[in-house]
């Protein structure tokens, strides 16, 4: 599914990721966790293709295809999704609107027949309450005034409705509270299968007892310099990533 | 001797313009009911026409078009039904004017209580003295109407005051508006200023509104004029105790366009909402110059206005608020924001208060910037291509403005136009 081969990113000339080599399979959730400013935040926007960001050295496959040479809106339609840590509100534009303009946009992509207005007013529906999304939020302009947990679901069902085959979880779990932290985790766990595949990035562990990934990766440094078994999250959380000669914002501006 | 005297100083401008004034001095075609009208604005004509600096013309020229100034138009255009369709607000009664002149047959006035120019009522608002356009209205004024919504004849169906340039006009248009709402009445009225072909010249409305006690008016501007009008819409206003005046506009531009909003707060209570949207593109020139005068004590306002400029379009914003010496308990608000789109497309901010007062909270704000990059990459992200994200995020910004009106059908009437100017600016706003 994905293959990043010894990465090395930038932004304003500052070095961010340093030989990064990663591989994911069909189907596999795979967790990134690792201090403030090791990478985590740059590898899943390089992913989703953010502006801004120079890669100069290494590549990046996506089912076979070069992820780099493919614009952002190309990327997601291929499958990628990037689920934001802090979802950008859009006045003036109501949330239906927007997840129409974008699933039409992907579907079109797919070579999928685009949908209708009440076609797409049904899917959304039905998927919102799935998240228990209320109807009013969808008629609001895209998360203004949406509390940090109310946008995090947004960004579910977006990922809902999008159906990609490999989701970037960016923080999904910050600012949420234990209740929709467990919505948003079966929101996503709705969605795994066999041919779905997930980065999930993390600070903590507590987002993986609900979305259990079959690996673990830590990146420090801009690389990863450990992996292991959803046992390894376990172990950090108990002694912190001083257990593996890191402390926690070492890199912080760096 | 009178006219020589009046005529003192035009000297130094070119024979053109010369000439324009003295034939302005001369003209006494108007309607009769005006004459004592038309010889005080005179007198003031030379010194309120902004043929040269001033403040408050400072960012919208017309000496340019003063050089060569356009003759008086003589008889409207020939306009169909037809015509008109594509303009019409449905279940609206309808007052057309075009190039000035009311047309009776083009007009749906059942229900609605008005008259020729009511001789009591014009130039009670509108300042002649005023740096502007009043005074050579009121000169040359040929035409217009007076609106009245009462206890007696309530309405019963929004009007909308249509006023249209005609393929064949060359030349200048003066036309004079009065709205009255008598105390404790509601109405709601919606002006459309657009153009049939391309007309040339000057066009130029005086608007004067009186709103009675209580009395509550929703006026809706929307804006378009060819690209070779002058277009120069002058409304001034009494707003009396306890009444509210809520205006929208949609302002389209021309080859240089002013909206003037001059309102006066008369009674405890009252209050002016104002707000806005301008869009430019290609060479177009929109200036939105407000004047809210707190009167009295216990009065609000509140003013946003939000411009998208294309090409080498430029709008201005001059919002001025002043509050009277020795009121207390007054809100006043405005808020100009501007999304540039191009390297060449300008705006000008020009915020001003003028407070004698000490029990006052006033706030001012103007921003200028781009379009939001997370906002477009977040749509990109999410399939929409590059040329649908920006078209989705000029609509969005320009779109926010309608949350404050609840008209359903306003809302419907100016988003169509905002799709309309989107479509032709070559921006896909994507899918509503």
């Amino acid at each position: 599914m994905l293959s990043v081969r010894n990465l090395h990113a930038e932004i304003e000339g500052k070095k961010i990721l340093k030989g990064l080599n990663l591989d994911l399979g069909f189907g596999e959730v795979h967790a990134i966790m690792g201090p403030n400013g090791s990478g985590k935040s740059t590898l899943s926007y390089l992913l989703a293709g953010r502006p801004g960001y120079e890669v100069t050295q290494g590549e990046i496959y996506y089912k076979g295809k070069n992820l780099l040479e493919l614009s952002v809106e190309d990327r997601s339609g291929e499958g990628v999704f990037l689920a934001f840590q802090y979802p950008v509100e859009i006045p003036g534009v109501s949330g239906m609107s927007f997840l129409r303009n974008s699933l039409n946009s992907v579907r079109k992509y797919r070579g999928q027949e685009e949908l209708s207005a009440a076609e797409f007013l049904k899917l959304a529906r039905g998927k919102a309450s799935e998240l228990g999304i209320d109807q009013v939020m969808l008629n609001r302009p895209v998360n203004v005034g949406f509390s940090g947990g109310e946008k995090k679901r947004n960004e579910v069902l977006q990922m809902a409705l999008l159906e990609p085959s490999l989701a970037l979880l960016d923080e999904t779990d910050s600012g949420l509270d234990i209740d929709a932290l467990k919505i948003v985790s079966d929101g996503f766990n709705a969605l795994r299968s066999p041919d779905r595949s997930a980065l999930v990035i993390t600070h903590y562990q507590r987002l993986l007892n609900h979305i259990v990934p079959d690996k673990v990766h830590v990146l420090a440094q801009g690389r990863i310099i450990e992996t292991g078994g959803k046992d390894l999250a376990m172990e950090l959380e108990e002694k912190g990533y001083g257990m593996l000669g890191i402390q926690d914002g070492e890199l912080e501006g760096a | 001797m009178r006219e020589r005297n009046l005529g003192q100083g035009l000297e130094k401008f070119s024979p053109a313009l010369r000439n324009y004034v003295s034939e302005a001095l001369s003209f006494d075609a108007g309607p009769e009911a005006l004459s004592g009208l038309r010889s005080h604005a005179r007198e003031a004509l030379l010194e309120t026409l902004p043929l040269g600096r001033s403040e408050r013309w400072k960012y919208t020229d017309l000496r340019r078009y003063f050089a060569k100034p356009t003759r008086l138009a003589d008889a409207p255009g020939v306009v169909s039904q037809q015509d008109l369709e594509r303009f019409l607000i449905k279940g609206y009664a309808r007052a057309v004017f075009i190039d000035g002149f009311l047309s009776t047959e083009l007009s749906d006035l059942e229900g609605v209580e008005w008259s020729a120019l009511d001789e009591k009522i014009v130039g009670r608002v509108a300042d002649i003295k005023s740096t502007g356009f009043v005074a050579l209205n009121s000169v040359l004024l040929k035409d217009g109407f007076s609106l009245r919504v009462t206890k007696s004849q309530p309405q019963q169906r929004p009007i909308q005051l249509i006023c249209l340039t005609s393929d064949k006009l060359v030349g200048e248009i003066h036309t004079r508006i009065t709205i009255e709402i008598e105390e404790n009445i509601e109405a709601s009225i919606c002006e459309t200023h657009g153009a049939i072909g391309s007309g040339v010249g000057l066009c130029d409305y005086v608007i004067e509104i009186v709103l009675g006690k209580n009395a509550r008016l929703q006026h809706v501007v929307h804006q378009q004029a060819s690209q070779d009008i002058h277009h120069v819409v002058t409304r001034a206003g009494r707003i009396d105790e306890g009444a509210k005046f809520t205006g929208f506009s949609l302002l389209e531009g021309g080859a240089l366009s002013r909206s003037e909003t001059v309102l006066s707060l008369t009674g405890a209570g009252s209050e002016v909402k104002l707000y806005g949207i301008g869009l430019m593109r290609s060479r177009q020139h929109c200036d939105v110059t407000t004047d809210i005068m707190h009167e009295v004590s216990h009065c609000n306002s509140e003013q946003v206005f939000k411009n998208v400029v294309d090409g080498q379009g430029r709008t201005v914003f001059q919002g001025r608020v002043y509050v009277a010496p020795d009121v207390q308990g007054i809100e006043a608000h405005q808020l100009n924001r501007n999304l540039l789109l191009s390297k060449n497309a300008r705006a000008d901010s020009k915020p001003e208060l003028i407070i004698h007062a000490d029990d006052v909270k006033c706030s001012h704000g103007a921003t200028v910037g781009d379009l939001d990059e997370e906002a477009l990459f977040y749509l990109r992200s999410r399939g929409v291509s590059e040329n649908i994200a920006r078209g989705i995020l000029i609509r969005g910004f320009a779109a926010e403005m309608f949350e404050v009106l609840n008209d359903k059908t306003i809302v419907t009437y100016l988003d169509e136009a905002l799709e309309n100017w989107l479509l032709c600016a070559d921006y896909d706003g994507g899918l509503a």
